[in-house]
């Protein structure tokens, strides 16, 4: 499959990551993708038309348990790292506007 | 009593264990060759001199007063810095976590706690275990002690590291590529990256959640197999932990190695395997013959092909695992955001160092709509036929043989200019995570410059005690892991 890198195609992972990448960041990425397409096309040589992707390693079960009451982590605990906190949740900038219209969420450019 | 000098974790539990020492002792005589060693390797991002004190005169006042001495009382241990500790801070070596204190204690910590070993610090690493010489943490760069111009590998380098200056203690490394075997073969210890769900990963701050697995590094076949014993085991916190019993590794090490077959992977020599990393690893494979071990040839056609589907699915799967650092719910958080989306993009552009940046873009990248199917999909079939190279070698031999590295360790900054380099390194240690089976590397020998050689041992799945086996087998026949590099307290010999 032949994939030209381009600015958009940056961008637009860099967006899908939720990186704010500069643009001497984004164009050092855009040259390791390049790397990375040349690095994986090797795997292009094998005929994978009749295997089965392996997602999980090891055979898998399902496990339970009884599902009795016992201690977790609080709020404090939960709350403890939280680079801002009001009461017992986390603080982040407002995501819908008040009445008049100020504050709220951009629409995010897709 | 006059300061032990300690040569193994094993030798510290019996000391204790027969009244010789003291675990204040003990602990005492181990921080002493710590504080004249880490300064020179900077192995450790925290130092936790008063708590491990506190901790191990609590087991000797539990003692004198006749209660039950803790099976591993008194041996010290670190844990890597992606390992949740309750002492200290927990931060991957990143900024984004620079002040992220664990909640809870990751389960092989709590089981090594609980079995009395002593908690001494938190080792450095590559940042979220990306990388292969402990250069990408945001903290500091460890230097090999054999030669302090170098790196100690990675990501586990800054346990590899001390594990080489300062011997008598246990470290808790991870391993989603080749972690913790390939830092050990650089500095010339050993390590084991257990079987895929051989040890809870509760705790763990995740990588790559098919392959990360907690090992311990440490001195000798024995000093991991006495740390396995005390971390393995099904976790209720960790649902892909296995239900297969826990043998008891440290008796497994009597039964040899005699009559196992062994097979040479034909395909774990090519071109960019050094002559004297060679050299070293088939002189290990005739000691093994000269063990007893039926030695032949085995051929993983599929080998080359690991290393890319390995940077396909540890990428996929870390772009996911690492979407949780958004500046929300712990550690760094930009300033003055001037929305949601700006704070999380702002938090994580400049909390994240460059090599997580790229391995988050080729995630996101192959998993993204459109190319899903022609990289990642792709990668897991190729992950299947891997898997099937080892199921196939496993049906002749028990266990099989290769290098751990390419090259032993190479000067820091040498391979930093292109990823690719350092991801060249991986080449011969990934394709144990992507098969889940257990690997071993010990040390082998030294080139002629004095860097150690590493050899490396897989196994059935489950069959951790086979790998160990054979280490604990070649250590007891040669030398090589009792060899100390100069930058040791008690060795001052004046070399490097």
């Amino acid at each position: 499959m032949a994939i030209e890198i381009t600015d958009e195609l940056v961008a637009h992972v860099a967006r899908l990551s939720r990186l704010g990448l500069s643009s001497a960041e984004a164009a050092e990425i855009k040259g390791h993708f390049r790397k990375i397409l040349e690095f994986v096309k090797t795997l292009d040589q094998l005929d994978l038309k009749d295997v089965d992707p392996s997602f999980f390693p090891l055979a898998t079960h399902n496990v339970f348990r009884d599902d009795e009451v016992a201690p977790s982590l609080g709020a404090d605990g939960a709350l403890r790292n939280a680079p801002a906190r009001r009461g017992d949740h986390f603080m982040v900038p407002r995501i819908v506007a008040d009445a008049s219209g100020v504050g709220g969420e951009p629409e995010e450019s897709a | 009593m006059g300061a032990p000098t300690i040569r193994s974790a094993l030798e510290i539990r019996d000391g204790v264990r027969s009244g010789k020492w003291t675990c204040v002792e003990a602990i005492t005589a181990v921080m002493e060759q710590v504080r004249k060693a880490n300064p020179k390797i900077d192995a450790l991002n925290q130092v936790f001199a008063d708590e491990a004190l506190s901790a191990a005169r609590e087991l000797d006042g539990r003692r004198s007063r006749g209660e039950d001495l803790a099976p591993l009382a008194g041996v010290p241990f670190t844990a890597k810095d992606n390992i949740c500790t309750l002492e200290g801070n927990t931060t991957a070596a990143s900024k984004i976590l620079h002040n992220h204190r664990a909640v809870y204690p990751a389960t092989a910590v709590r089981r090594l706690q609980a079995a009395g070993a002593i908690l001494v610090g938190k080792s450095n690493m590559d940042e979220f275990g990306m990388g292969s010489s402990t250069e990408n943490s945001s903290v500091r760069v460890t230097k090999n002690p054999w030669r302090t111009t170098h790196v100690p590998g990675g990501s586990s380098g800054g346990a590899a590291a001390l594990a080489a200056a300062v011997r008598g203690m246990v470290h808790l490394g991870s391993d989603t590529g080749g972690s913790i075997r390939q830092p050990a073969a650089y500095c010339g210890v050993t390590g084991l990256k257990p079987t895929y769900g051989r040890v809870s990963r509760y705790g763990l701050l995740a990588f790559a959640s098919s392959l990360d697995q907690i090992g311990p590094i440490a001195g000798s076949a024995r000093d991991c197999a006495l740390a396995l014993g005390a971390i393995a085991g099904t976790d209720p916190m960790d649902s892909t932990t296995a239900p297969v019993p826990v043998p008891d590794y440290l008796a497994e090490l009597a039964k040899g190695i005699k009559g196992l077959r062994l097979g040479v992977v034909r395909e774990y020599f090519p071109e960019g395997v050094e002559a004297e990393v060679k050299e070293r690893v088939l002189e290990a494979v005739e000691t093994f013959r000269g063990l007893g071990a039926r030695v032949e040839e085995v051929s993983f056609p599929h080998a080359a092909y690991a290393n890319p589907t390995y940077v396909l699915v540890s990428g996929a799967e870390a772009s996911s695992n690492l979407a949780r650092y958004d500046g929300v719910h712990y550690g760094y958080r930009t300033a003055n955001p001037r929305s949601l989306i700006d704070l999380y993009a702002r938090s994580r552009v400049e909390g994240f160092g460059p090599e997580v940046k790229r391995r988050i873009m080729v995630g996101t990248f192959v998993l993204s709509s459109g190319y899903y199917d022609a990289f990642y999909l792709k990668a897991l079939k190729v992950r299947r036929l891997i898997r099937r190279d080892f199921e196939r070698a496993f049906e002749r031999v028990d266990a099989v043989i290769g290098p751990t590295s390419p090259v032993p360790a190479f000067p820091i900054g040498d391979r930093m200019d292109d990823p690719l380099k350092l991801y060249a390194v991986d080449v011969l240690t990934v394709a144990a995570n992507l098969a889940s089976v257990p690997g071993i590397s010990f040390p082998c020998g030294f080139t002629r410059d004095k860097l150690p050689v590493g050899a490396q041992v897989f196994a059935r799945p489950f069959d951790d005690a086979v790998v160990l086996r054979f280490a604990h087998a070649f250590q007891e026949a040669t030398a090589h892991h009792r060899a100390e590099p100069a930058v040791c307290g008690w060795k001052e010999d004046g070399r490097g």
